[in-house]
């Protein structure tokens, strides 16, 4: 009864429904709900209603998400809080932490750095124990995929890459108040997001990637999967036209790419004149972004925001770059750590990234994604300045051991940097004293193997690199194309 | 059981996470035993040189060894050896018959909807192709053939032995004796029946017989074709070229005799060789060994898949029907293809998955996600399928 006095003072997108004798309050322009389970006096409901931004109409979208995000960070628990609790959860609950709850004690966690003494999970556990002891007991899976609310995800790659992990089937891909990330307006729900990327991408959506228009949109979320092509290098013109096509219809608000694979429709597009539609985002992931790439798209898409998303199939969640420019992690979901095998990396040095999930079916402690990454260590000023900031270094397997420092893909390609003449470039160590680098120049344009030669020269002596000018790389078996690549084993798996 | 012969096949020693693979993908294509590989780098090794047209005496060596492959295979099937045609695969094999019957839009030809996609698609692209009335999942109904001959009055009914579906066993010496009594010509798709059934070409009495190498043991790009000799003789080849020519003038040419007017160019020397040996292998086992296993096997199958809560088991009525192989549709909301990569991935369980080249059969049976094929053969153990039965109620309850 109190609350119907507020009618007329809240704002016009806030809604309220009665259910179960809990009344929920959702604001459907920024999406932020709460739910009222208690009694409130006047005061009391009035105090809460302008904390959360319900009843002052002269405040602007952005400032009401302010107010939100506050009360957001005010009912996070803190970080070691949510860990124990992750803890205790599992090893209640989850047969492979029940079976192994002495390494997994959250008593053994009195701060952060207790964490180490958990053991890491590995790509291994998740292909050994999904199915057998990685799914919590409360959780039907066979009910579940019937349902929908479960889903399987399956990752591409090599045989010793690949896995499928039990997933929720709706995960918010963006935070709350991606707007202010982002830096475009999205409201209150998931932005309508259409894909780009490799078609192995997922098992899932492999079968629907040659399908109807109809048949590729998700049945769970606002997304559309883009047609796309086993032959990056060789798009014909179908395709782009198909993907024209599909963007004007879908009208996303962010387009998701595989950079590489984006930038050779790029390529083909200005070759044979075809305009591309413009999207108020891009947002790349998938495999590294090399500088040309991201070059192309920006000049491409521009006037919109082109910034990065760090993901995985084990969990989506990981790391977004802002409108700023900083890859913010994913507090929300993830605890994140960079280790090499002196522990915790401090900032500026290169390590193996462990993640710890708080709320995935498939719990990941520790569980090393087989990325590499480094803290920046500086506090972006963005509206998401608590989330820490990283740089990510591609994969953990494609290092290369040189003068006694491990050189990743971030390293090589701030090295090479993005001459107007390079389009994509593939750089491989075959043996210590043997390297080739494979060079796709840009349209019209002539490869400055010097420049090349002087550039790399940091790392390795240029008499023993191969230079192949090419017009395309195979992709590998994951379908995805790899910048820098060794043939030697050994790579770390911690640095 | 012969599972002591699984020495004899390099690939069940390759572990994927320190597990051994539980390959059970054989529908699609068998291991093969060390000696085929070895006597295809025999060939490589050793004598390596063309065939027939040369007359060094590594070229002799390599003639000697193709032709005699070619006899092994012959003997195999009871067949002529002029009448056994080298083919790259059985798809092959079946355009070349639809090429040499020159069936026009005016010819019916008979089908079964679970035939092979590589068996109708020939038909519907020359002929009209009308299908048996019956339920694709079981041996095909000789009264229902008998009714379809008679209402279509078909040039050609073409067949599959065994389905590489659900494994279903028809009798193809009796279609084929119905197709003679209504001067139909018969054809007999022996792809997924080679490996599981003794094949006597003269007592079954076709006009046609085609299978795979790679389905029997044998390299990848062999396959035969046996044709009546009325046929092959009159036959236009598919292709022509190199080696299938007696004189060539600037003008014109003259074919070869079957069967080496239909192997044109470069043959997979190596391949059929290795074919042979592969035939030679079998012989030595013998199909009663070979039925009797797979029957264990089969029976194995049927009870460790039979209480899988969330999942539709293709199979006969009649297991008596069928060689050991069944697919398993999930009734979840789960694609064929999630549930063999997690077979794959977790359990190293090697299946298929999808719609197996026969999406008319999928479509008339409204299954929208596929299936997944167990396919075990000789190799594989009772131990291997109660693992696979495991691993498919943990996934699927």
């Amino acid at each position: 009864m109190v609350l119907l006095m507020f009618i007329d003072n809240l704002r016009k997108s806030v809604c309220f429904s009665n259910l179960d004798n809990v009344i929920q309050m959702n604001d459907s322009e920024t999406g932020f709900s709460i739910e009222l389970t208690e009694k409130y006096s006047t005061a009391k409901l009035q105090d809460l209603f302008e904390r959360v931004g319900f009843v002052d109409k002269q405040l602007t979208i952005a400032q009401i998400r302010k107010k939100q995000r506050a009360i957001f960070k005010e009912n996070t628990p803190p970080i070691l809080n949510r860990l124990k609790e992750r803890l205790l959860q599992i090893t209640e609950e989850v047969p492979f932490f029940i079976k192994r709850k002495n390494d997994y004690d959250p008593k053994k966690i009195a701060s952060i750095t207790d964490l180490k003494k958990l053991p890491f999970m590995r790509k291994v556990d998740i292909r050994n124990y999904q199915f057998n002891e990685l799914i919590p007991k409360n959780i039907d899976l066979s009910l579940g995929l019937k349902e929908g609310s479960i889903t399987i995800v399956s990752t591409s790659g090599s045989t010793d890459d690949r896995l499928q992990i039990v997933s929720q089937t709706q995960i918010d891909r963006l935070p709350f108040g991606s707007d202010d990330l982002l830096n475009i307006a999205i409201g209150g729900k998931q932005p309508k997001t259409a894909f780009f990327t490799t078609p192995l991408c997922s098992g899932n959506f492999c079968h629907l990637e040659n399908t109807a228009y109809e048949k590729r949109l998700s049945k769970n979320s606002p997304d559309l999967y883009l047609k796309s092509t086993v032959d990056p290098f060789g798009i014909q013109p179908e395709l782009i036209n198909l993907f024209c096509e599909d963007i004007e219809k879908f009208k996303p608000t962010i387009l998701a790419a595989n950079p590489i694979y984006l930038q050779c429709l790029i390529r083909r597009a200005s070759e044979l004149g075809i305009k591309l539609p413009k999207v108020p985002c891009l947002q790349y992931g998938f495999e590294f972004g090399h500088q040309a790439a991201i070059r192309d798209i920006k000049n491409a898409f521009f006037p919109i925001s082109t910034l990065n998303d760090y993901a995985a199939s084990e969990e989506n969640r990981l790391a977004l770059e802002c409108y700023r420019g900083s890859l913010h992690v994913r507090s929300d979901a993830v605890h994140f750590e960079i280790l090499n095998t002196d522990g915790e990396c401090p900032p500026g040095v290169v390590g193996a990234v462990a993640i710890t999930t708080f709320d995935s079916i498939t719990p990941l402690v520790r569980y090393l994604i087989g990325d590499a990454a480094e803290w920046t260590g500086t506090k972006c000023d963005c509206e998401f300045s608590d989330w820490p900031t990283i740089i990510l270094h591609g994969r953990l397997k494609d290092m290369i051991y040189i003068n006694d420092k491990w050189v990743s893909t971030f390293h090589i390609d701030s090295t090479l940097g993005a001459p107007t003449w390079l389009d994509f470039y593939r750089f491989i160590e075959y043996d210590k004293n043997s390297y080739e680098i494979k060079i796709i120049p840009a349209l019209g344009c002539t490869a400055d193997l010097s420049e090349i030669e002087a550039k790399l020269s940091k790392y390795v002596d240029p008499k023993k690199i191969q230079y192949t000018i090419t017009n395309r790389f195979d992709p590998l078996p994951s379908m995805k194309i790899g910048l820098v690549q060794t043939r030697l084993s050994g790579a770390p798996e911690i640095p | 059981m012969i599972s002591y012969l699984r020495a004899d096949f390099p690939l069940l020693n390759r572990h994927i996470d320190n597990t051994p693979v539980n390959y059970m993908d054989s529908a699609a294509a068998t291991l093969k035993p060390k000696r085929v590989l070895d006597s295809e780098i025999h060939y490589a090794t050793e004598y390596a040189s063309n065939i027939h047209r040369g007359k060094n005496s590594l070229s002799n060596e390599a003639s000697y060894a193709y032709e005699s492959a070619r006899h092994t295979i012959a003997q195999w099937i009871k067949a002529d050896l002029d009448l056994v045609v080298m083919m790259p695969n059985t798809s092959y094999a079946l355009a070349t018959i639809a090429f040499g019957l020159e069936l026009t839009k005016n010819d019916y030809v008979l089908c079964v909807r679970n035939n092979h996609h590589s068996n109708l698609i020939p038909w519907i692209r020359h002929a009209k192709v009308v299908y048996v009335d019956q339920d694709p999942l079981e041996p095909i109904d000789l009264d229902a053939v008998i009714h379809a001959i008679k209402k279509y009055k078909p040039k050609l009914f073409s067949f599959t032995w065994v389905s590489n579906v659900n494994g279903v066993i028809s009798s193809a010496e009796m279609l084929c004796k119905i197709a003679k009594e209504y001067n139909v010509i018969s054809l007999v798709d022996a792809a997924q029946a080679a490996a599981h059934v003794p094949i006597d070409v003269s007592q079954i009495n076709c006009d046609f017989l085609v299978f795979s190498g790679h389905k029997i043991l044998g390299p990848n790009g062999t396959g035969v074709l046996y044709g009546r000799r009325e046929f092959l003789e009159k036959f236009e080849p598919l292709v022509i070229g190199g080696g299938s020519v007696n004189h060539v003038s600037f003008n014109q040419f003259t074919l070869k005799e079957a069967p080496y007017k239909f192997e044109a160019g470069t043959q997979n020397i190596s391949g059929v060789i290795g074919l042979g040996e592969a035939i030679k292998y079998l012989t030595e086992i013998g199909f009663k060994k070979i039925i009797e296993h797979e029957n264990t096997l089969k029976q194995a199958m049927l009870e460790a898949f039979k209480d899988i809560k969330n999942a539709k088991i293709l199979t006969t009525k009649n297991p008596k029907d069928s060689i050991s192989l069944i697919s398993v549709i999930p009734t979840i909301n789960m694609h064929s293809d999630i549930l063999c990569q997690i077979l794959s991935d977790s359990y190293k369980i090697m299946t298929r998955s999808g719609f197996h080249c026969v999406h008319p059969l999928f479509s008339y049976l409204n299954i929208i996600n596929g299936a997944v094929r167990f396919s075990p053969y000789i190799y594989n153990t009772v131990e291997e399928i109660c693992s696979a039965g495991k691993a498919l109620k943990k996934i699927l309850g």
